[in-house]
């Protein structure tokens, strides 16, 4: 399953990005190979509608779970519709550690 | 001959210089008004009316599902997000739509049928036998002002002479309300935020290539730092008006000051002539 964060940077050391359609980076965690890899997201620099996009984009990723901070309302339509699973998470912490806390709980609960 | 009356910064006496002078050039000749501040049009409120009224609609997109192949690409094309094409759905935003009409040309199932939105409203006054007012009035709640816009240019292109009340700003709006215009007249005030929002104006101007001529408002006598960047950028100050609270007054109760005051339709007569001959390349 890919969980998928939005970044600030390049690497999962970086702070999470406060923000979900213009956070220049996505990181993508696999929970069974336990593998990550960040990309740069295509439409950070977008005039508008970048929400929707970039659900498309995490779509087009086989995304299943999206950590994220605050979401805008089309972001968040798209998101419901699309099916993937919305974790909020105050973005003050690093991609990594936003990971681990997420995996940690998830299985605890499971 | 379009001429539009346009400020970048709101607030600073676009209607009140559009109004008037359209009513006072109508006097001489045949004048339309078109109001293309359609997101709040008030050019109205100077002239009373029961407009005929004609619907706007934009065409945008319906999925048929059953038709669709999920191929994502007008998602891909859509760079403005109103597409998002899922697994197994497409998502259409209708607030995020412009209209440019490429996800119909690039999706290969003929899975997206062309729908009519109704976007707003043109509507149009014959006041007098030589002035017409014709007011774009975008739907409210809806976003989508460049098409109400348009509506109004295109129905006001082939009229002798049209003065334009422009929306505020210098985005899309502005443009498509000032994009072939003949000239540009700029209305601003002796303020350090008048002259920034002027300078923001002008530099679209020259990208788009309208002539431009200033008018200042609420004067206090001491205009140096507009006239300092006019003179700067060889711009042209056609009036002044200036700070005083009596007119300030008729105007606020919906008196036009040109049809009240013989000394303002002077005034007026004389900024219509400068501007007429601006236009014409005469100056």
């Amino acid at each position: 399953m890919i969980v998928s964060i939005p970044s600030s940077g390049p690497t999962v050391d970086s702070q999470m990005d406060d923000r979900f359609g213009r956070a220049p980076y996505f990181a993508f965690f696999d929970t069974e190979t336990g593998s990550s890899r960040i990309e740069a997201n295509p439409h950070a620099g977008g005039s508008g509608g970048v929400g929707p996009m970039a659900v498309q984009f995490l779509v087009k990723n086989d995304v299943k779970v999206l950590i994220a901070p605050r979401l805008g309302g089309n972001a968040d339509g798209a998101l419901k519709a699309s099916g993937i699973t919305i974790i909020m998470q105050n973005p003050d912490v690093t991609v990594e550690a936003a990971y681990s806390a997420w995996k940690k709980n998830s299985e605890n609960s499971s | 001959m379009q001429i539009v009356i346009a400020s970048g910064k709101g607030g600073t006496g676009k209607t009140t210089v559009a109004s008037n002078l359209g009513f006072v050039l109508s006097l001489k000749q045949k004048i339309t008004l078109a109001d293309c501040d359609v997101e709040e049009p008030n050019l109205g409120i100077f002239f009373p009316c029961s407009p005929e009224c004609r619907d706007i609609h934009v065409i945008i997109p319906q999925v048929l599902e059953d038709q669709c192949l999920h191929c994502g690409a007008c998602g891909e094309f859509c760079r403005f997000g109103a597409l998002t094409v899922l697994k197994d759905k497409v998502l259409f935003f209708p607030q995020l739509c412009h209209s440019c009409g490429g996800c119909f040309r690039v999706c290969p199932a003929e899975a997206l049928e062309k729908v009519p939105a109704l976007v707003g409203e043109v509507q149009t006054c014959h006041l007098t036998d030589s002035l017409t007012l014709v007011t774009g009035r975008l739907k409210e709640g809806d976003v989508r002002t460049t098409a109400v816009i348009g509506a109004v240019r295109e129905q006001v292109k082939d009229e002798p002479v049209v003065i334009i009340d422009a929306p505020p700003g210098t985005a899309c709006p502005f443009i498509e309300t000032v994009d072939d215009a003949l000239l540009c007249v700029l209305v601003t005030e002796p303020t350090p935020f008048g002259l920034h929002d002027l300078s923001v104006a002008v530099d679209v101007l020259q990208v788009l290539k309208v002539p431009v001529a200033v008018v200042i408002n609420r004067s206090d006598g001491n205009d140096s730092i507009i006239e300092g960047y006019c003179s700067e950028h060889s711009l042209p100050i056609l009036m002044k008006i200036p700070l005083d609270f009596t007119l300030l007054k008729k105007q606020n109760a919906g008196f036009l000051i040109s049809r009240e005051d013989p000394e303002w339709s002077l005034r007026f007569s004389e900024l219509g002539d400068k501007i007429l001959a601006h236009a014409r390349g005469d100056v």
